[in-house]
């Protein structure tokens, strides 16, 4: 048993190497042609975004639009805001265009405006840009990141806009043109202090058709399941461990390991 | 008298006997405690750009005239070869590195045992190496900075130390392999004769015998470097190619790093290895007392390896990296066990094996609780890295859209691995660079430390259209922010002076993939040619 104790060892060792291998199996969960983010396919995950002193501000989508609506300002000194959101994950924004179109009325566009919104990250950084159909200031409520915007000239009571997202990054001297990733996407009207060309109920309508983010090509989202038949390596493990385990009983058992603990000189052999 | 040579030779019969228990049992450990984590680390980054370029050699690209290399050519030659046998498959790649590994194993043990004449401290000493956190996924997804390079140099040393004529000409012949691999080869060479210099007066040997050794050593380390500098001159015509992209890079081109940049890199290494340092360091003046009242010099020699090596690695190269100490980590582990043995034989005079495992078990779980790192990107034992599978999973899609002898482009080498396709390189006689980092354009970029340099300016994107224009069927952007500092989004939008490719691509090519995952920072974006 003791001279065959390192073969044994060295055999389950050949084992845990030859049979290892075969224990690896992987999966993935994928999703091919993720659509883009549209309106009218994606209306479902809309929520309620800004609701900030409007009286009976409110919101309804289909697949037809999306409707923004308010009877009223509660102080006609105040900002007021009404938008929806959708959280996106759109991990790049190189090739993805914004594209919203629709029409507006009640607005004054000299102290409002239409507001599409994305909040973009890139690492630690996180900014917002404002698409603004109508008067390009920022309303003081643009939250805790930098943000830019740019502006979009309205025709006759009605906006289309088709942006290509990396050069409006690029236009406006943002760090980094590629790496930024779209969190989310929020569509809403801002009246600006004070209101008193608005004339209320105001409406603002968007295309669900035309509204979204768009990526040309095939797009895919894959979630990998690595798993590992665990059999592979507790066999040869098992049998690796009982003769380790024995080769080392052996060892100490037989011969302390005190007294092998330094190299034995011959000056320390009786004559 | 014969009574006394008997039991002199049953001594011995049994001391060789025992330490090939050890060894045995040590291997045991090793696979035991490192198969499971074969393919947790993620294979990206340097592991990736070496193996690629072992598949492009084996598909016949030739080093340094086809590929860049920034190392001498025997990691890669090696890779080819394991990249051969296993038909690219990296589970078997990395295993064969193991196999390599535990090959180093059995030298590191028996050197440390050689050297210091102490059985149970080298044993514990290889076992703290062998069981310490980073060390088990380093054994096979290092191949030249460590696993190739520890068995060579280890392999050197224990044929360095002997007196016998062959053994230091095959002590030379791993120094250059060693050399061959990878450059701070010099230094451990240097370091060792050193040593038999310095023994002509630590042990009194005459001049004429330590020339002798050590020029036995030279004559075994000149027949490798004539041999690799012959097949690289003569056979593959790249000397100069060789001379600029490994000998080059390293000396001249390349931004050097600061004193504060490589105090922050030293300070990392020690902060990973902390419990070894610690350790290491009472073991290291345990050896030095020994040495100082006992007149037991063998142990000094450990010492003196380490500081020596470590201080030319912080002082000679131009750039420093943590990994470039991961090689000293058999010395200082064993370095280490010093104490904790020292420690168990003050305890009680017969050693308990239990009390020296639980002993050795301490510094592991301290090494646990202290490296945060071992598990950076990767997803645990007994799984597939989520960023290798990944890369896999592009790889393959890429191939769906490619033949074999189609060429693509991509930084990640990787995909390509994972493609079976090989990576066209920019048009440039000297910089056939395939698969690389933010550094190479003549632009500033901000390191990993958040250093930031000026780029070493050896391409430029307009080099990159010119290789692309007539054979490149498929080009893969990287998208987005991660633990690779990928080229991609300098080469896409250029810089003010440097125009990058992203209108020609789009006039020339067809987006016709975005690919993402969960849980990767990265977006995978496909290009086919229009």
């Amino acid at each position: 048993m003791r001279a065959l104790l390192p073969t044994l060892i060295l055999s389950s060792v050949v084992l845990s190497l030859v049979l290892f291998p075969l224990g690896y199996v992987g999966s993935y969960d994928t999703v091919e042609n993720v659509p883009p983010f549209s309106l009218s396919n994606n209306y479902s995950n809309l929520g309620a975004g800004e609701n900030h002193n409007l009286q009976s501000g409110q919101w309804q989508a289909n697949n037809a639009s999306l409707t923004l609506r308010a009877n009223n300002m509660i102080n006609p000194n105040d900002w007021a805001f009404l938008s929806v959101i959708s959280t996106v994950d759109f991990p790049m924004v190189a090739g993805t265009t914004l594209n919203f179109s629709g029409s507006f009325g009640g607005l004054d566009m000299n102290a409002s405006a239409v507001r599409v919104s994305l909040i973009l990250t890139h690492s630690s950084d996180t900014i917002t840009l404002y698409y603004l159909v109508g008067n390009p200031s920022i309303p003081p409520n643009q939250g805790n990141y930098r943000y830019y915007f740019l502006p979009i000239q309205p025709v006759n009571g009605a906006f289309l806009a088709q942006r290509d997202i990396m050069r409006d990054l690029s236009d406006l001297g943002t760090k980094a043109d590629s790496n930024w990733e779209i969190r989310s996407v929020a569509y809403g009207f801002a009246i600006y202090p004070p209101s008193f060309n608005v004339r209320f109920p105001v409406e603002v309508r968007f295309d669900s058709d035309n509204t979204g983010l768009n990526y040309s090509g095939f797009n895919a989202r894959s979630n990998y399941f690595g798993a590992y038949s665990l059999p592979y390596y507790g066999l040869p493990f098992l049998l690796l461990l009982v003769t380790t385990g024995l080769q080392v009983f052996e060892m100490t058992l037989r011969k302390p390991l005190s007294s092998v603990s330094s190299r034995p000189r011959l000056e320390e052999v009786p004559t | 008298m014969i009574v006394c040579q008997t039991r002199v030779l049953q001594h011995l019969k049994l001391r060789l006997s025992l330490q090939k228990q050890l060894v045995i049992v040590l291997i045991a450990v090793a696979v035991a405690s490192h198969l499971p984590f074969l393919m947790s680390g993620p294979f990206f980054s340097d592991e990736a750009i070496y193996t690629y370029a072992g598949y492009a050699i084996l598909r016949g690209t030739v080093p340094y005239a086809g590929i860049t290399l920034p190392q001498p050519p025997l990691g890669y030659l090696l890779l080819a070869g394991e990249v051969g046998i296993t038909n690219a498959s990296l589970l078997l790649v990395r295993e064969i590195n193991f196999l390599i590994y535990l090959v180093g194993v059995i030298f590191v043990f028996r050197v440390l045992e050689r050297i210091s004449g102490r059985p149970i401290t080298s044993f514990a000493g290889t076992l703290i190496f062998i069981l310490f956190p980073p060390m088990l996924s380093y054994s096979f997804s290092a191949p030249l900075e460590f696993t190739y390079f520890v068995t060579l140099v280890f392999a050197a040393l224990y044929f360095g130390l002997s007196d016998r004529r062959l053994c230091l000409f095959g002590s030379g012949i791993f120094s250059g392999l060693a050399i061959m691999v990878w450059y701070p080869g010099l230094l451990v060479l240097f370091a060792l004769l050193g040593y038999l210099m310095t023994s002509r007066f630590v042990e009194n040997v005459p001049w004429s015998k330590v020339l002798k050794k050590v020029g036995f050593v030279l004559s075994g380390l000149t027949v490798v470097l004539l041999g690799t500098l012959g097949v690289i001159a003569l056979y593959w015509k790249a000397y100069p190619q060789f001379l600029s992209q490994s000998l080059g890079l390293q000396t001249s081109v390349r931004a050097g790093f600061s004193i504060a940049e490589k105090s922050y890199f030293i300070t990392a290494y020690l902060q990973v290895f902390s419990p070894l340092v610690f350790l290491g360091s009472i073991g290291g003046l345990l050896a030095v007392l020994n040495a100082a009242y006992k007149r037991h010099l063998e142990e000094l020699f450990l010492v003196f390896w380490f500081v020596i090596i470590f201080t030319l690695l912080v002082i000679v190269p131009k750039v420093l990296f943590p990994h470039y100490f991961w090689f000293l980590t058999p010395v200082l582990a064993y370095l280490a066990a010093r104490p904790v043995v020292e420690l168990t034989s003050a305890l009680r005079r017969r050693l308990s094996i239990v009390k020296l495992i639980a002993l050795l078990l301490l510094p592991v779980a301290v090494s646990v609780l202290v490296y945060s790192g071992a598990s950076n990107y990767s997803t645990g034992p007994f799984s597939n890295s989520s960023f290798t599978a990944d890369e896999q999973y592009v790889g393959h899609y890429v191939a769906s859209i490619t033949t074999v002898n189609q060429l693509i482009w991509t930084s990640e080498p990787s995909i390509a691995f994972y493609a079976n396709r090989l990576i066209i390189p920019p048009n440039s006689t000297l910089w056939k660079l395939q698969g690389f980092f933010d550094d190479v354009f003549n632009t500033t970029f901000t390191d990993t430390a958040g250093f930031q340099h000026q780029g070493s300016n050896l391409v430029s994107p307009i080099q990159f259209e010119q290789s692309w224009d007539t054979k490149v069927r498929v080009l893969i952007f990287i998208r987005g922010s991660g633990p690779i500092p990928y080229p991609d989004a300098v080469l896409w939008n250029g810089t003010s002076a440097m125009p990058g490719v992203s209108g020609w691509v789009a006039s020339h090519y067809s987006r016709v993939a975005l690919l993402t995952f969960g849980g990767n920072p990265y977006a995978y974006e496909v290009w086919e040619r229009s």
